[in-house]
């Protein structure tokens, strides 16, 4: 899997492109809780070229989450394909991560 | 079609093109393929983590097959007893904070699939999911 990170403001947009799955899932984790270590508190998942997700990818959604609460940070998504949708709302994800259909309105809502 | 992998957690790459290969081949749309893939991933990772009771190497069986507009998928394996249709589902309404990371990989099983059977037979595990009413050839 690819990870793009690319900073706009005081957002860091991290763009996913491949498959977050068992094997990729560590290496995603590892990315994105140094981005915030790294001061960035603002973020928006770009899932428009995420090909696949499993249970794992989710919960690295959470863990990630759940980092960012004290600091009062905010986690957005962005441009959900509907195979990727329908797991986000089966594992009931959709209430906790609100979602944009593209990264400018991710951006401007979590800025 | 027929795949046997080792209890080895680098096998869900062969599962994968196991998965992709059936999918070409009976022209599953996309989207199902997706969600054949993911459950099997999820159960075939719940028992390489969690289903044996010692470290040695076993053989876990999944068998693809499509027939009359229904897609069944069967695993089989000789882990510890575990029938998925008895775990608790997932509390889908408590906050983020207190939100277990965990008990999520069943439940998406679940839902991905019209019917779920289990059943224990000869020391073995045997799962089969259906799906009914599959829409062959779509793009």
């Amino acid at each position: 899997m690819n990870i793009n990170e690319e900073v706009r403001g005081n957002v860091c947009i991290i763009a996913l492109n491949g498959r977050l799955d068992n094997e990729s899932t560590q290496g995603f984790q590892e990315r994105i809780s140094s981005i915030i270590d790294g001061g960035q508190t603002r973020l928006v998942l770009d899932l428009g070229d995420l090909e696949y997700i499993s249970s794992v990818g989710l919960r690295a959604f959470l863990l990630a989450s759940k980092k960012l609460k004290p600091l009062e940070g905010k986690l957005v998504l962005a441009r959900l394909q509907d195979h990727i949708k329908e797991v986000l709302d089966i594992a009931g994800f959709s209430s906790l991560f609100p979602s944009y259909p593209s990264v400018d309105e991710a951006v401007q809502n979590v800025s | 079609m027929e795949l046997v992998i080792q209890n080895d957690l680098r096998e869900i790459e062969t599962l994968t093109r196991f998965v992709e290969q059936f999918a070409e081949q009976h022209k599953l749309p996309p989207k199902l393929s997706f969600q054949i893939n993911l459950a099997l991933e999820e159960l075939v990772t719940n028992i390489i983590s969690y289903g044996y009771s010692d470290a040695g190497p076993h053989k876990i069986r999944l068998v693809l097959h499509m027939a009359d507009g229904r897609l069944t998928a069967e695993v089989e394996d000789d882990g510890c007893a575990f029938n998925p249709l008895e775990a608790p589902p997932p509390d889908l309404d408590v906050p983020l904070e207190d939100r277990p990371v965990g008990g999520l990989g069943i439940h998406l099983v679940k839902n991905m699939f019209d019917s779920m059977d289990y059943r224990r037979e000869n020391d073995k595990n045997w799962l089969i999911l259906t799906k009914n009413h599959v829409n062959v050839g779509a793009t």
